[in-house]
């Protein structure tokens, strides 16, 4: 019984030895070749850092002009106290992001918001403009029948009014007739922090019956609707300045820590490298001097 | 009512066409810059029943 | 940053006349603080001023502080801005919103502004001969409205460039 099980658990021995050494040699080679393809990865992060913090710095300037702007934008909806019709619940929800990911969480911050609205009750009357292809991918998988416009090609140079003013366009123009809604946009705070918020809209008989709107004098329609068109394309030009220098700044922050991560995944791998190497050249060692040694 | 709106543009129209035109009319060095604020290349795409209802379009 | 350092500096002297602290872009009496901000810059951010002259939809007229609220739509034209220590600055706008709120602070937001000193006249007139040529080309009833309106606007900016 013995004499039959032996020679079986000797060419397993074998076997185990000569896979072992197979795999060892492939071991420094895998290793080295993950080095090199992690090496690659930590240049290209790093050069996507500079780049984004290059686009920040233009964007953070260009925000400092916009935030004035947005403000006096909303003033007059806070100072006239417009609220929301009850009896229409209509609502639109626009979602400011943008096409380019690899920035952290600030698209699924902004997709989230709306996302948990459209989970509560009611929410067979809100529809959702996403502006940016990352909040479209975030919310078409489960929310596409409230998707009524999507915009793209944002994000890749920095958005003018003249985008603002197409967006502006195509919101008036969807055939939606929205009693309210919120722009959900990422209000930068610092280079670190960015937070998601949102700006009111109305539609135009929600201002008409604004408590307060008896105080603003000489108001007709006409003006109205022609202040409130400009309105809702300066908010939106204020909330894509905005979503883009929080973008920028947390691509900046994002990109520094895959540089650092791809840094100690290098040293350690570097680390290992080296002691595979030392494994294999001191096992190699063994053999010849076992072998001299058998020899004599 | 004005002209314009009765020609089915609306006051971002008007004021699109208004800032076209000044910054075509600003002295040399001032508009090379400002002419890069003319540009736009967002593409809206109207969906309908949890789809993209038409190609996108490039509105101007 | 001039103008920034005015204002802290009467700030500073509002500071030592009342003896206690108010809020930092201090109102004298007889001004208000007015933003004026386009998509392409900002002129005033809350900077106290005597006297603000727009065009609108409802015809140019003048703020002065205590106005009554009111909204408007701005027109193409020349906003002059009559700044507390006497200055007159005059701003061509192409377009945008006016709001004059309850506490008298005053926001005039435009698409697109320049001081009229940016202004060139040849090229104005390059402008409306070009919208006028369009004007009389245009095919349908809406290109013929765009034409109109640039037509208007440099027509505005040859007037204000002289």
């Amino acid at each position: 019984m013995l004499g039959r099980f032996a020679p079986g658990v000797c060419t397993q021995v074998a076997a185990v030895s000569q896979q072992q050494q197979t795999r060892n040699m492939a071991t420094l080679k895998q290793i080295s070749m993950r080095l090199k393809s992690v090496k690659n990865i930590q240049k290209i992060t790093q050069s996507m850092k500079m780049v984004s913090a290059a686009k920040y710095a233009r964007a953070e300037r260009d925000l400092k002009a916009a935030r004035p702007y947005g403000e006096g934008a909303v003033q007059f909806y806070e100072q006239a106290e417009v609220t929301a019709t009850e009896d229409d619940p209509k609502q639109l929800y626009i979602a400011m992001s943008s096409d380019r990911g690899l920035c952290g969480a600030c698209h699924t911050g902004v997709s989230k918001v709306i996302r948990l609205r459209l989970a509560e009750p009611g929410a067979e009357n809100i529809k959702v403009i996403c502006v940016g292809d990352k909040s479209r991918a975030i919310l078409q998988r489960l929310y596409s029948k409230h998707i009524v416009a999507v915009a793209n090609e944002i994000g890749r140079l920095p958005p003018t009014f003249t985008d603002a003013s197409k967006l502006a366009t195509a919101i008036l123009t969807c055939g939606y007739d929205f009693g309210s809604g919120k722009i959900i946009y990422n209000k930068f705070r610092s280079v670190v922090s960015y937070q998601q918020s949102d700006m009111p809209l109305f539609s135009q008989k929600a201002v008409e019956n604004a408590p307060k709107l008896t105080v603003y004098d000489s108001l007709d329609s006409d003006v109205i609707q022609s202040y409130m068109e400009f309105s809702l394309a300066s908010m939106l030009f204020y909330a894509l300045k905005e979503g883009a220098c929080s973008e920028q700044s947390s691509r900046m922050t994002a990109m520094d820590n895959a540089s650092k991560n791809a840094g100690e995944m290098i040293e350690k791998l570097t680390l290992t490298f080296n002691r595979t190497r030392q494994a294999v050249i001191t096992r190699e060692l063994i053999e010849i001097i076992s072998g001299a040694a058998a020899l004599e | 009512m004005s002209a314009w709106r009765q020609a089915g543009l609306n006051y971002i129209n008007y004021s699109s066409v208004a800032a076209q035109i000044l910054r075509r009319s600003l002295k040399p060095e001032f508009r090379a810059d400002a002419l890069k604020r003319d540009a736009s290349h967002v593409r809206i795409t109207p969906w309908a029943d949890g789809k993209p209802a038409a190609k996108a379009q490039q509105a101007k | 940053m001039a103008l920034a350092f005015r204002n802290t500096l009467r700030a500073a002297r509002s500071l030592m006349v009342r003896g206690y602290a108010e809020a930092a872009p201090a109102i004298k009496e007889g001004e208000m603080a007015l933003t004026l901000a386009a998509g392409n810059k900002v002129f005033y951010n809350k900077v106290a001023v005597k006297q603000i002259d727009v065009p609108s939809f409802s015809g140019a007229f003048g703020i002065l502080p205590k106005h009554v609220p009111t909204l408007a739509v701005l027109k193409p034209g020349v906003v002059t801005v009559y700044e507390s220590d006497g200055k007159q600055a005059k701003i061509f706008v192409s377009s945008g919103t006016i709001t004059v709120n309850e506490d008298s602070s005053v926001q005039v937001l435009a698409e697109e502004a320049h001081p009229v000193e940016s202004l060139d006249r040849s090229a104005a007139q390059e402008a409306l001969s070009k919208a006028q040529s369009e004007y009389n080309s245009a095919g349908n009833e809406k290109a013929k409205a765009e034409a109109a309106i640039a037509v208007e606007v440099a027509e505005e900016i040859v007037k204000a460039a002289s």
